[in-house]
Parts: structure tokens; C-alpha cells; sequence
């Protein structure tokens, strides 16, 4: 206990004492903020156009800066939501319900500053959640044999398919492809290359960073040009504010101690359940305080609990999501998908092993989503004025940087010159997989998880031999899938028309 | 009988499976395994898939004005030319000249900002790649294949 004692605190300690990683978390937060205030950009993308930012960093400075950077962007989305009606992120749009029109009203600084300490304080309630969690999750991640860790990975991609797309079929697929493309390269049994066509850049395989930036940043962008115009078509102009309301504000949620806390933890445990993701935490708990209020009918019409309890899910459940990605690999979120993709990058391994040699890593995480979540509320303060600006950035001018950006992450990841050309491939793959509705967050659990499913299957075939399906744990994972399935059947049957053109 | 895009992306992956089958035939028996394991039923799930979309036409396709789709498919096939033009620049002019340059034929031709924005982003962009990028984190940016043979 002693150990882990010195691991908690030496990594709050490094943190506060290090210029290098406070300086991080500082730059982290307005850069977060903006890519959540900018509607259309969001967090995923913030990560991807951080990436080659972080090359050269050793994992603890690069995973503090991007999850700092991640753990804001909640805070962000909220502006527009408030002053425009227009949401900076999908899971800030049930903060609209109530926020837009305490602005209407000329309440905007009053629920921003309620929006603002919500997300303060869930966020570092998320951090806490995933702090107490850690002594129940050791255990149970370390009682996983191969046997389980090969199952998990299906159950991954099976739950994450049906909840990230309305296609089962194409979920399943697309992880599948995800796995296939983590099986590039040198065969770790014989030597033998796989699907590399003698291209030496293909021995060590398909580079996370390059996959991630080809399924996910490339489609964004082309998707904005075939848009076009403004990111958010916002038309109406903000509503003045002023900071002293603003800070009021932030004070709103210890008006409502008991809400703030219910829906803050409520939504780090819906985000501990990979793939629910932030717009079912946020309505889950805006439906709650609905539903525990007194007064029912105020909601929709400007109260300000209708801001906080979307505004503290939203920014816990980076904290509850945290916990799959971190110890079994699978991404909480789509975001967490790409911050895996990065955190692998960085030489960080998600897994069973982050309980037993990554513990620094974690609790340096955990406070560097506390700190951010907590500071994000100063430097908001500071930047305030000119965050209601941000709305009206122009789409089509951030399109050649981000693509540059990206072309430049793609490169840097193994220096190879060819991974241009497989990023060029791999954005146009993802842009139709968008557009056709095949969810993507399922390629990247694959991609990650596929080499860890590799060698679960081998070693879990060698101790029990095909028997290791008849493994009491294994039984529960089949039973899981089992049910994900029938649970997808019987959803597809209650709604009838399959699909799907998403954008 | 209609054949759109969506139909052909589902014919992408049933290739994509397919090849990874074929492959597969050549490669040790370990190491064809988990390829195959994945393969099939990635193939079987597509197949179906591209029979649901032959039976299936989702009515906002079928709904779709002409004029507007051609409309998307124009700026599609744009913004796809757009990201080839950037990695064949990138490949030929590497990030420190290419870069700008693409910045600043984006931002005048794509977006119809003037040269003198145009110009602006160009340098700035210049600046980050050089300043961030190989002065600060000391990284070798790749230069492109024709400034490799001449410099």
C-alpha cells in the first residue's frame, strides 16, 4: 500500500513540480476549449492535429498534454451551445435545451458560468471515479487469462459496432478490417511477412497513427470542403456577457449539491461502458434531473439544472472511459479510440499490463484530468471575450492546415515517406465508410486490439486447446456477445428500416 | 437496377476480405491462422451486406434531387483531387516547401480568399513547420523526392 501510496502522490508531485508538464497542461486547455468551441471540430480532431506535436515527448509528458487537451473540450462545446443554439460537440446539444434560452432571456454569463463549474466539477469527480475505481478493476484485469483477453477483444468490436452505427453487419466488418490490418507485417510465430508486398515500411505493420488519421481526420475534412462554408452556419450574433456573472455562475452547481454530484457520477459510469459515449451520458442525466425535480415544467424553458446535469456527465465520463481504454484496450469513446491510437504512439501498451507497470502512467492521468478540468475554469475566465468569436471560424480555411498536419503525423510516425501515400488510401476508404454509415470507432478497436488477440488465441490454444471457450469467464464474455447480438436483433426488429446515410 | 457508391464500398470490403483470403494461402499455416479466422467471416458479412443493399434502397437516396447529388459528387471528386494533389506535392516538394505552397493554392483557389491571405496562411505556415517543428523538437521533415536529388 505504501508503494502505491508513493506512486499517487510522487505522480501529483511530478506534476505540480514540473514547469515542462504544468506548461503542457496550460497550453493543453485553451486548445482544448477552442476545438470544442468551434462547432464541427470537436475532440477527436484536436487529438489528431495535436499528434504530430508530440512526437519525441517522452508517454507521461505527451499522454498528460493530449488528455488535458481531451478532458476540456466538453467546457468548450457548451459556448455555442449557450450563445448560438448550435452545438460545439454532439454531446453538448442537450445543454442547448435549457442554456439557449437562459441567453435568450439575457441570462448568457449566468449559464455559462453554470455550464462552466459543472464541468469543472465533474470532471474532477470523473478523475475521483476512476481513482476509487482502480482497486476493483486491478483484480479483475489481472484474473484475465488469453482465453478472455482474445474473447474481449470480439466483444469489443460486437458492443462498440452496435452502439457506434446503426449496422451491426457493418460494425462487425469494419472491426474485422481493423484486426486484418493489424496482422500486416512480420509474423511474430514464423517471420513471415504478411500482406507486406516487399515493402520494407510494412514489416513493423500498419502504423495506429497512420490508420487513425486516415479513417478519422482525412473523412472529416473532406466531408467539411463537400460542405463547404462555415463549420456551424452560425448566423446570429452572441449576446453580450460579462465576467463577473460568469463567475456567479460557475457557482450555481453548490446550489444544487446533490444533482451535481448523482449526474457527474452517473455519467463516469456510463462512460466506463465502452461505446455509450457522451450524448447518451449527457441526455441520461439531463432526463434524470428532469425527472428528479420538483418542478418538472421549468426544464426546456431556461433552468439552470438542465445545464448542470448534461455539463457534469459530459466531462466525468472522460474519467469512467478512461478505464476500459487503459486496462483492457477497449476505447470508452470514439475519442478514446484515437487517444489509444496515440497513447500507443507515445509507447504507452493499454492492457492488462498497465496494472502492474503503468500505474504511474495512470495516476498521472487521473490528476492531469483533475487539474485540467479544475484550471479549465481560470483560463476560461481569462479567454472569455473572445471565445464567442470562435463560432464564426471558416471551415474551409482550416481544411489545408489540418490536412497538412496530418499528412505531417502520418509521416513522422516511422518516417516513411510511404505512409503518405497509405494515408491518402486510407482517408478515402474512411470518407465512404462515413458517408455509407460503417462505423469507424470499430476499425480502430480492432486495429488495436488485433495483436493482442493474435497472441491471446495462441497462448490460450496452447494451455487449454480448443476447450478455451468452456472457461467459466469465457462462457460469461460468449454469453455477452451472445446478447449484444440478440439485443441488436431485437432493437433492428422494433425499428424496422436498416439505416443509414450518416454524415 | 441502380448502382451507387454505396454498393461499390461494399464491394471494397468483400475485396479487401477476399484478397486478405487469397493471400493467406501463400503464408505458413501459424501465421495464415488468424488472417483466415478474420477473412472469412469479415467475407460472409459483407457478401450479406452487399445483398442488403441491392434489396434495400434507402428512400433519402431514392429522394434525392438530381441535381443535388451531382452537386455532392462534384465536390466530392474535388475535395478527393484536392488530397491527392496534397500527397503528390508533399511526396515531390516535401512538407517545408510544399506545405506552404499548398496552403496558399488552397486558401486562394479552394476557398477564393485573395493572394494576400493567401500569402499570409502560405508564411504562417512556413513558420509553424520551421519554427515547431525543425528548430524547436528538432525533427527531420521529410524534403520530397525531387529537393532529395537536387539539394
Amino acid at each position: 500500500m505504501r508503494l502505491e501510496l508513493d506512486i499517487i502522490f510522487g505522480s501529483l508531485l511530478n506534476i505540480l513540480t514540473s514547469w515542462h508538464l504544468m506548461g503542457l497542461i496550460f497550453l493543453a486547455i485553451p486548445i482544448g476549449l477552442f476545438f470544442g468551441a468551434v462547432p464541427g471540430l470537436g475532440g477527436k480532431l484536436g487529438i489528431v492535429l495535436l499528434i504530430p506535436f508530440v512526437f519525441g515527448m517522452d508517454p507521461i509528458a505527451g499522454s498528460v498534454f493530449l488528455l488535458a487537451m481531451h478532458a476540456v473540450v466538453h467546457t468548450g462545446g457548451s459556448i455555442p451551445a449557450i450563445l448560438f443554439g448550435v452545438p460545439g460537440t454532439g454531446p453538448d446539444a442537450a445543454t442547448i435545451v435549457d442554456g439557449y434560452p437562459m441567453a435568450q432571456r439575457g441570462e448568457a454569463a449566468r449559464a455559462l458560468g453554470a455550464s462552466l463549474g459543472a464541468s469543472g466539477i465533474g470532471g474532477i469527480i470523473g478523475a475521483l471515479f476512476l481513482a476509487l475505481m482502480l482497486p476493483v478493476i486491478k483484480p479483475v484485469v489481472l484474473a484475465f487469462s488469453p482465453a478472455e483477453f482474445f474473447l474481449l477483444a470480439i466483444f469489443g468490436i460486437t458492443f462498440i459496432a452496435m452502439l457506434s452505427g446503426r449496422s451491426l453487419i457493418k460494425g462487425v466488418a469494419v472491426g474485422l478490417l481493423g484486426i486484418l490490418v493489424s496482422l500486416v507485417g512480420l509474423d511474430p510465430h514464423t517471420g513471415a511477412q504478411r500482406f507486406t508486398f516487399d515493402q520494407l515500411f510494412l514489416w513493423d505493420g500498419v502504423s495506429v497513427i497512420v490508420a487513425v488519421l486516415g479513417i478519422f481526420a482525412i473523412p472529416e475534412m473532406i466531408s467539411l470542403g463537400v460542405k463547404g462554408g462555415t463549420i456551424s452556419e452560425v448566423k446570429q450574433k452572441a449576446g453580450n456577457y460579462n465576467i463577473r456573472e460568469v463567475i456567479k455562475g460557475a457557482l450555481e452547481p453548490f446550489a444544487h449539491p446533490g444533482l451535481t454530484i448523482r449526474t457527474s457520477i452517473m455519467g463516469a459510469i456510463i462512460g466506463a461502458i465502452p461505446g455509450l459515449g457522451g450524448d447518451a451520458a449527457s441526455w441520461i442525466c439531463y432526463g434524470h434531473a428532469v425527472q428528479s425535480a420538483k418542478d418538472p415544467e421549468n426544464f426546456g424553458k431556461g433552468d439552470v439544472r438542465g445545464i448542470i446535469a448534461p455539463e457534469t456527465a459530459n466531462n466525468s465520463k472522460e474519467g469512467g472511459s478512461l478505464i476500459p481504454t487503459l486496462f483492457f484496450g477497449v476505447p470508452g469513446s470514439s475519442g478514446m479510440a484515437i487517444l489509444l491510437g496515440a497513447f500507443v504512439m507515445l509507447g504507452i501498451q493499454p492492457g492488462p499490463q498497465m496494472a502492474l507497470t503503468g500505474m504511474n502512467i495512470v495516476w498521472s492521468l487521473i490528476w492531469a484530468l483533475a487539474l485540467a478540468n479544475f484550471l479549465s475554469i481560470f483560463v476560461f475566465i481569462a479567454l472569455a471575450p473572445a471565445f464567442s468569436l470562435l463560432s464564426y471560424v471558416r471551415g474551409a480555411l482550416l481544411i489545408p492546415f489540418v490536412l497538412l498536419l496530418a499528412f505531417l503525423g502520418a509521416f513522422l510516425a516511422e518516417n516513411a515517406w510511404e505512409n503518405i501515400i497509405l494515408l491518402t488510401v486510407m482517408g478515402i476508404l474512411g470518407y465512404f465508410l462515413k458517408k455509407f454509415g460503417w462505423p469507424r470507432p470499430p476499425f480502430v478497436i480492432g486495429l488495436v486490439l488485433g495483436g493482442i488477440a493474435e497472441g491471446s488465441i495462441f497462448k490460450a490454444l496452447a494451455i487449454w486447446g480448443p476447450t478455451f471457450f468452456l472457461r467459466p469467464m469465457s462462457l460469461v464474455l460468449i454469453a455477452m456477445i451472445v446478447l449484444t447480438v440478440l439485443f441488436y436483433i431485437l432493437r433492428a426488429r422494433k425499428n424496422k428500416h436498416e439505416v443509414d446515410y450518416d454524415l | 437496377m441502380i448502382f451507387d457508391t454505396r454498393k461499390l464500398i461494399s464491394l471494397v470490403m468483400i475485396a479487401l476480405f477476399a484478397g486478405a483470403i487469397y493471400f493467406s494461402q501463400g503464408l505458413p499455416s501459424s501465421a495464415a491462422f488468424m488472417p483466415m479466422l478474420v477473412s472469412v467471416p469479415g467475407l460472409i458479412l459483407c457478401l450479406f451486406q452487399f445483398a442488403l443493399d441491392f434489396k434495400n434502397t434507402p428512400e433519402a437516396a431514392a429522394k434525392t434531387v438530381p441535381e443535388a447529388k451531382d452537386a455532392t459528387q462534384k465536390s466530392e471528386f474535388t475535395m478527393i483531387v484536392w488530397l491527392v494533389v496534397f500527397s503528390a506535392t508533399i511526396l515531390l516538394f516535401g512538407f517545408l516547401v510544399g506545405g506552404p505552397i499548398l496552403v496558399i493554392i488552397f486558401v486562394r483557389f479552394a476557398s477564393g480568399d485573395s493572394w494576400r491571405n493567401a500569402a499570409f496562411a502560405g508564411l504562417g505556415t512556413y513558420a509553424v513547420l520551421f519554427s515547431i517543428f525543425t528548430w524547436l523538437l528538432e525533427l527531420q521533415l521529410y524534403q520530397g523526392y525531387i529537393l532529395e536529388k537536387f539539394l
